[in-house]
């Protein structure tokens, strides 16, 4: 399933839902083009190594050459990506730096018979409509002007089709059932209130004690917001931000006006650490607060 | 409120090594293959993925830290595809492919093959009666480049010269390995273009057929139609074969399209799509043996029993090939 945020949600054997989110159509290209340089690079050092072979076994078996350039670099150009994909998992080394892949969109294993569908597709696709732009003349021969201006369009809208539907997805694709995905990489990062001290108690001996009817004020979704305010690394920390923050936090739960906060992150810190604790307890009641009451 | 620690802090901090412990193992699988685990690291990975993925079920539920339900989805994903990614060795899974999978496939694609058989005959006959009935409709079935000398004005011995011509063996093997890449080419474009609700391909049949035809109606004419048939059949029959193959893998794509049945377009098409390429790619291994019968077999033997001997056997093969082993093989296709 795609999500209006473009998000693949799988739903592993183990009946757990995860997601992975869908490759910019930017990533790809820039994919395509190395993929694509690589693969002219490897038809150029076959073509030399043939050349090289051919002179150094003499003019008797020379003949040989043409029958294996041509072969190989049909192979080359045709199964670059199906090799790639299938031994990478996916990724062909292109996509690899780019750090994007291809996954079935059931979740399925990337069988063969899939890559094969999704690149024995890319000659029409991708290297066909190259051909028309670069000598356009040599296809402009084919026939009447309605025969070529239908193949135009036809080539034109295969070519655009990844910008024409939500999954972004190629003509390739359809045929396969794949997507292409960004390579997960998040890092595990601190708890935030191991910074501010586990137990509310610890918050309570920085200074800062807050009631259940303050902690009632925000619900999850504020509380997430905060996080990722929290999150930022110090260096990127926006100070103003911290202030006003903490000042509309501190007039909605009404603390007093009169106690002055020397360092607005720490009491943040602590309101998130208090107020995460409320809510996960709450959670644990069956009561989820998704936002603030008013 | 209470003196405990927090659940989620506490779920976390039980867990929280297993899970870098699992990371670490993906990361050297996404690196260098899963070769590169030992036997106890292999086994483990299941398990921790397990554990990962029941935390990370956990944590939707009792945690409201973002930073950490983020960090277990992108590691399950992760997780996930090493754990259930196909893995054989390359050498079982091609002797798998040519002794099961292809002719089961093709076995299961019976119909549509039929009928693009069924239309480059129905082409083959329109282009000889039409051709014969005006030898210059001949330049419009055939391409001229790919006519060359023969042609409606051709003579007898022109059109003989063709047949009976053996060139040098030395340049036999880039004739040969240029009708593969050549015919190769036509195939997946048949197969390609039957997406657009299969007519292209059909269509594309039907005018190597008539392609065919109006080689034999000029032939015929000159009395050399057996000699034709000889000269075509012995890698022909591969050939031709391999084209049928290809229009038909375009059609059934082109029927998920056009009929959808019981499942979504869009799955249709993706199962069809997968079997349907599977086929296409078996056929360049019969576009591969009909280029080796084409460039050097055809330019070395002339005698025309040799020929249609050699026509018959590949005939009789490929029939054993895909309609027995092929029918079997298909019981035990998964569906």
């Amino acid at each position: 399933m795609i999500d209006a945020s473009a998000r693949l949600s799988l739903l592993t054997p183990e009946q757990v839902p995860i997601h992975f989110e869908l490759a910019s159509l930017g990533a790809r290209t820039a994919a395509l083009l190395l993929d694509l340089l690589f693969m002219g690079a490897a038809l150029i050092v076959y073509a030399l190594a043939v050349g090289w072979l051919a002179d150094l076994v003499g003019d008797r078996v020379q003949a040989l050459g043409g029958p294996f350039l041509l072969l190989g670099l049909f192979a080359i150009f045709n199964f670059y990506f199906v090799v790639g994909e299938l031994r990478g998992q996916g990724r062909t080394p292109g996509k690899r730096l780019v750090g994007i892949r291809v996954v079935a969109r059931d979740g399925g294993p990337l069988s063969a018979g899939l890559v094969l569908a999704r690149n024995l597709t890319r000659d029409f696709e991708i290297y066909l409509p190259i051909q028309v732009l670069v000598a356009g003349d040599s296809v402009a021969a084919l026939g009447p002007p309605w025969l070529r201006g239908l193949c135009f369009a036809w080539l034109g809208l295969v070519c655009l089709f990844p910008l024409l539907n939500r999954h972004r997805a190629r003509l390739g694709d359809l045929l396969a059932g794949t997507l292409v995905v960004e390579q997960p990489t998040a890092t595990l990062l601190p708890d935030l209130t191991a910074e501010a001290g586990a137990d509310p108690d610890a918050a309570a001996q920085a200074g800062y004690r807050f009631t259940d009817a303050q902690l009632d004020v925000y619900g999850i979704h504020e509380l997430q917001v905060l996080e990722q305010v929290l999150r930022q690394p110090p260096e990127q920390q926006d100070t103003a931000l911290l202030d006003s923050i903490c000042a509309k936090v501190r007039r909605k739960i009404e603390w007093p006006p009169d106690d002055a906060v020397n360092d607005p992150r720490a009491f943040l810190l602590a309101f998130y650490a208090a107020q995460r604790h409320r809510l996960e307890h709450e959670l644990l009641m069956g009561r989820r607060r998704a936002r603030k009451r008013r | 409120m209470s003196a405990f620690t927090l659940g989620s802090v506490a779920f976390r901090l039980e867990r929280e090594e297993h899970w870098r412990e699992l990371e670490a193992l993906v990361v050297r699988v996404e690196r260098g293959g899963v070769h590169t685990l030992s036997t106890s690291e292999l086994a483990r990975l299941p398990q921790l993925y397990r554990g990962a993925v029941s935390a990370l079920s956990v944590a939707r539920a009792i945690s409201l830290d973002q930073g950490l339900v983020r960090y277990l989805d992108a590691l399950c994903a992760r997780a996930y595809l090493v754990v259930y990614a196909p893995r054989r060795p390359a050498l079982q899974a091609l002797g798998d492919f040519f002794s099961h999978r292809f002719p089961a496939l093709v076995w299961n694609l019976r119909r549509p093959l039929l009928l693009a058989i069924a239309l480059l005959f129905a082409g083959a006959v329109a282009g000889t009666v039409l051709t014969l009935d005006d030898p210059a409709r001949f330049d419009t079935f055939v391409d001229a480049a790919y006519a060359q000398e023969r042609g409606p004005d051709a003579t007898r011995d022109e059109l003989r010269a063709v047949l009976y011509d053996s060139e040098e063996a030395t340049s036999l093997g880039s004739f040969a390995s240029y009708l593969f890449t050549h015919n190769a080419k036509i195939g997946l474009t048949a197969f390609v273009v039957g997406l657009a609700a299969c007519i292209p391909a059909l269509l594309l049949m039907f005018i190597n057929g008539l392609t065919l035809g109006a080689f034999l109606a000029i032939h015929l004419q000159r009395g050399l139609a057996l000699d034709l048939l000889a000269w075509l059949s012995p890698h022909g029959v591969t050939e031709l074969l391999a084209v049928c193959l290809c229009g038909a893998a375009g059609v059934q794509i082109g029927a998920a399209v056009l009929f959808p049945g019981r499942h979504r377009r869009l799955d249709g098409l993706a199962r069809a799509g997968r079997d349907a390429a599977t086929v296409a790619a078996g056929a360049m291994a019969l576009f591969f043996i009909a280029a080796l019968l084409e460039g050097f077999f055809r330019q070395l033997v002339q005698a025309m029993p040799v020929r249609f001997a050699v026509a018959a056997l590949t005939a009789a093969g490929w029939s054993a090939y895909f309609l027995l082993l092929g029918r079997r093989a298909a019981r035990t296709l998964p569906r």
